[in-house]
């Protein structure tokens, strides 16, 4: 099989090949594919996802889960996807890995272009070589994720032995030392146990070395911490933070807790009813967010420095009937700055002050009504 | 789960001695005894076999003693056939039994399971319609018509198995009919479960898991799936076995295989009321056993249950 | 039942048509033709309970003695004139007999889960609302019961008592009822005890409680009718089960006395003219599987309507 990679962008190396004697299978075959990928690199990004849209047929009708979202990421950087459930966040990510099911999803249209590969062209079997491998992938439920009748160093080590081609010994060995990495104490001795025999905590960090078993180029973290205690919710993240940083891995980390992705992310893509509503650097969002959504969700966070016995402030009203999403801005029902403009027309994203900083709201926009 | 064992094993006490009254009583409810039906004989002639046989003590000796005789192996006399006890009938028609069962069982796990995985796997499409199609058959059909039909068409029709003349091994051609006819149910069963239990699998987070490990469907399937979608199944295997107990009655009955199930159709026939009893109490105890195997089998191959 | 909190999480996206449970669950139902199947012939067969005897071309114990003798002393085969499905080797016409049989059948359906239903729901009940010593015990005497294979206890029970009175009457049909009534009752117990368990400890029975409500009216007016709907549904799919003991019972000759007509005792009877007239044994064998597919139809539609999310479609 060779792997034909595609470049976009002015002035680079073009269509590389491998000589038909050396297939991605082979060890060899792998290396000289990462050697010719690395040299371009440097002048790309990791992920460009484009015009994405996902939808999902139902008896009750068409579901357009991620309505035409586009994103970057840049190699080793951590991005944080944030909104509320049923947002498309996790649909967006499960689009990346082309594990939406289908039926009833599909993704009907949009690129995604991961380390130059255009995934979308991708055969299925050659999809499935890129998961596990460059891919990663951490789910919420750590108490379900996690196959209950085998021992979790082998679910740890399955992935190494696929795609690395390890023996089972050297798969086993590197799996003890993840194990460890991620923190379970006396890892060499759990290798054996059953995922019901740690706990929540424990479990996903489980998951988190199987994630990273192959060490790939993407971590996917689908709210890794939200079935969690929130003392426990800290290591986790921190764990993410510094494996990811120790190992150059690029994060995307999907939650609907602001205050998470803050600690975590480099930059951070809002996300509401199936489109992202404001992008930019973390600091920006934080301190000059240009959406009203943003501000809804930043307010609701409660605050250590709030009186005792205030309300909890939340945003009212519900999320938008994806079923057939009109032509008007989809937060204009919630909105406390809602013009007549809102109700009829939506918004494009459009640049506001910060390095890439877009929002998706009129009354933001220069010369809008909002100050 | 050394407890657990323990527990299960202590618990077939009660269920047997439950079952060795309830028999027992049942027995004795019958008007009459095991001569009312033989005219012939004189009173006095009567009262010498009562007395020999111990039917003239009053109930609860009778019973104590039965129950002593049972626990050290003696199942007890025929009233029937009076130079034979039942030990000697059972010990006759005993193996063949049980390898009817066995030859029956191992069928049904070898269709049965596939059936259902690659129902569950083509969910909707033309293989799952066929193997539901067959289980909805083998789960509505009651043995004695399965096995005539399978009479008429594969012996009487296309003669390519005989109608009787069991004899194990070495007339092969005599097992299939018989072993067919008793599987059937089991099958549809196994495959039903089986289906539901692989449906319900495949639906469950760790398969999503194992997809984004990018692990080959056919890995997916034999190595993560099939070991989760089996545990349940297990469940279904006591009921199933005692199955193959009682549908043996029937399936010897109308094969004429020389097995013990057919004997005790008999014995019901001719009040033989000394074997009913016996031999009741031999199924339960055999089923009772059985049922305790399989739910060890199943705790040992659940790690949760095994590893708590 | 019926998952309203469904609704909630996509409050637009679920247009707001239906209404009642049972209104709901009925529609599920007919959307489900093989149920819906079951459902008709089922209800043809209750037809036949009660008026068969009126619909039956001949009374099913009339041995048409000048027409057998006119064939050879042979059982007239099916498809001829006045005899839809022939006769059997005594001159009885087969499709009377079959209405007959039907009767028994469901006359066994009905009574013997009439007597689960009386025995096993107020044991059920009140094992789960006494709980503690009660519940051991009760849960402890089924147990042991579950554990002795149906087959043989019913076998058991009809054998020591067809001598009888009771064996006799109806032509020993009572008995059967009776048997696999006995025998049956503790699946259900379960089922009962099971279901109300856990709707014991929701909060209305608390509130219920607080108010002085009896413990009677508490289980028989709040915490039944949520158990409803999978009694229903095993009622209804312990049907076939007792249909085919019954069957299987008059195959080993206990059971329906002739000149009743089980099919059971059909089929046995016409085992000898296999060969030669198979209609004696094809018809009954096809009316037994036919009467437990739709009732096994129509009970795994009713549980699939009740409660669609063990269904696992989406």
């Amino acid at each position: 099989m060779t792997v034909s990679e595609e470049r976009e962008g002015a002035g680079s190396p073009t269509v590389t090949e491998l000589p038909d004697a050396v297939t991605i299978e082979t060890e060899e075959g792998r290396l000289l594919a990462e050697r010719l990928a690395d040299d371009s690199r440097h002048a790309r990004k990791l992920l460009e996802v484009r015009n994405l849209s996902t939808q999902f047929f139902t008896r009750d009708g068409v579901v357009h889960a991620v309505d035409d979202v586009s994103f970057e990421l840049e190699y080793g950087e951590t991005l944080g996807l944030v909104g509320e459930s049923g947002c498309g966040k996790s649909v967006t990510a499960l689009s990346i890995t082309r594990l939406v099911s289908s039926p009833p999803g599909k993704i009907v249209s949009g690129e995604i272009i991961f380390d130059g590969i255009d995934i979308m062209k991708l055969s299925s079997e050659e999809m499935r070589l890129l998961r596990g491998r460059k891919i990663g992938f951490i789910f919420q439920d750590p108490m379900t994720s996690l196959n209950p009748t085998l021992p979790i160093g082998f679910q740890i080590a399955e992935s190494a032995r696929l795609h690395l081609g390890l023996s089972r010994k050297a798969a086993d060995d590197r799996a003890s030392e993840l194990l460890s990495k991620v923190g379970i104490p006396r890892a060499k001795e759990r290798m054996g146990d059953y995922p019901h025999q740690f706990s929540g905590g424990m479990r996903q960090r489980v998951m988190i070395a199987i994630a990273l078993a192959c060490d790939p180029m993407l971590l996917l973290a689908d709210e890794p911490t939200t079935a969690l205690d929130v003392t426990i919710q800290a290591q986790i993240l921190d764990l993410i933070r510094s494996l990811s940083a120790e190992f150059g891995t690029a994060v995307i980390l999907i939650t609907h807790d602001l205050g998470i992705a803050a600690g975590m992310c480099n930059r951070i893509n809002v996300m509401y009813a199936g489109r992202i509503v404001e992008t930019g650097m973390v600091d920006d969002i934080f301190e000059q967010p240009k959406m009203p959504y943003s501000w809804g969700l930043l307010d609701s966070l409660p605050r250590l420095d709030e009186q005792k016995g205030a309300r909890l402030r939340t945003i009212e009203g519900l999320p938008p009937d994806l079923i057939n999403p009109g032509k008007e801005c989809r937060f204009s029902p919630r909105c406390k700055y809602v013009h007549d403009r809102c109700r009829v027309e939506e918004p494009d994203l459009s640049a506001r002050e910060g390095e890439g900083h877009l929002a998706r709201c009129f009354g933001t926009e220069p010369g809008g009504w909002i100050k | 789960m050394l407890g657990y064992i323990i527990r299960r094993v202590l618990w077939i006490i009660p269920v047997l001695f439950f079952v060795s009254v309830i028999t027992f009583t049942m027995m004795h409810l019958a008007p009459g005894g095991p001569w009312a039906r033989e005219k012939h004989l004189l009173p006095s002639t009567v009262r010498l076999l009562n007395l020999k046989y111990g039917l003239d003590d009053p109930i609860p000796v009778q019973y104590l003693k039965w129950v002593g005789k049972l626990l050290t192996g003696d199942l007890g006399p025929s009233y029937k056939y009076t130079e034979r006890s039942v030990n000697d009938i059972v010990g006759d028609g005993i193996g063949t039994t049980v390898h009817l069962g066995v030859m029956a069982f191992l069928l049904s796990i070898i269709v049965g399971i596939p059936l259902g995985v690659i129902g569950a796997l083509r969910h909707n499409k033309l293989p799952d319609y066929v193997a539901t199609f067959i289980s909805v058959i083998g789960i509505a059909t009651p043995s004695f018509v399965a096995s005539i039909l399978l009479l008429v068409f594969f012996s009487v029709v296309l003669r390519w198995f005989p109608t009787h003349g069991w004899d194990g091994w070495a007339k092969p051609g005599a097992m299939v009919l018989p072993t067919v006819a008793l599987a059937l149910f089991p099958i549809a069963q196994i495959s039903r479960y089986t289906r539901a239990s692989m449906l319900e699998v495949t639906r469950k987070d760790y398969v999503r898991t194992a997809q984004s490990k990018g692990l080959k469907e056919r890995t997916i399937v034999s190595v993560h799936m099939i070991r989760n979608a089996l545990i349940p199944v297990v469940t279904v295997l006591g009921p199933l076995l005692a199955f193959l107990i009682t549908g043996s009655f029937i399936i010897e009955t109308i094969f004429s295989v020389p097995g013990i199930g057919r004997y005790y159709v008999i014995s019901i026939g001719q009040r033989d009321y000394g074997v009913i009893m016996a031999m009741t109490m031999l199924y339960a105890a055999a089923i009772a056993v059985l049922n305790l195997v399989v739910d060890v089998l199943y705790a040992y191959i659940d790690p949760r249950i095994r590893y708590s | 039942m019926a998952n309203r909190t469904g609704a909630l999480e996509r409050p637009a996206a679920v247009s707001a048509r239906s209404t009642s449970l049972w209104g709901d669950a009925f529609r599920r139902l007919i959307r489900n033709r093989l149920a819906v199947v079951g459902g008709i012939i089922v209800l043809g067969l209750l037809f036949l309970l009660f008026f068969g005897p009126l619909v039956a071309p001949y009374p099913y114990q009339e041995q048409h003695l000048k027409e057998l003798v006119a064939n050879d002393n042979k059982p007239i085969g099916p498809f001829t004139s006045g005899f839809l499905f022939g006769t059997d080797d005594l001159g009885r016409d087969i499709l009377s007999r079959m209405m007959d049989g039907a009767q028994i059948s469901m006359t066994v359906a009905l009574v013997v889960q009439a007597v689960v239903l009386l025995i096993g729901l107020p044991i059920g009940a009140a094992a789960a609302w006494y709980g503690g010593i009660v519940d051991s015990i009760l849960m402890r005497f089924t147990d042991v019961i579950y554990a002795f294979p149906d087959l043989i206890f019913i076998i058991l029970l009809t054998v020591s008592l067809r001598d009888t009175a009771i064996g006799s009457a109806m032509n020993g049909v009572l008995l059967v009822f009776v048997a696999i009534g006995v025998v049956g009752w503790v699946g259900m117990a379960r089922l009962v005890r099971g279901q109300l368990l856990s709707l014991k400890e929701t909060e209305f029975v608390e509130a219920a409680r607080a108010i002085g409500v009896s413990d009677f009216k508490i289980v028989t007016r709040h915490l039944l009718p949520n158990a409803l709907g999978p009694m229903i549904v095993a009622v209804t799919l312990g049907i076939p089960g007792a249909i085919l003991a019954e069957a299987t019972l008059a195959y080993l000759g206990i059971g329906a006395q002739p000149p009743k007509a089980s099919w059971g005792k059909m089929v046995v009877d016409g085992q000898q003219y296999l060969r030669s007239e198979p209609h004696m044994v094809i018809f009954p064998a096809l009316i037994i599987a036919i009467a437990l597919l739709s009732f096994t139809f129509l009970g795994d539609g009713l549980r699939d309507a009740l409660d669609p999310k063990l269904k696992g479609k989406q």
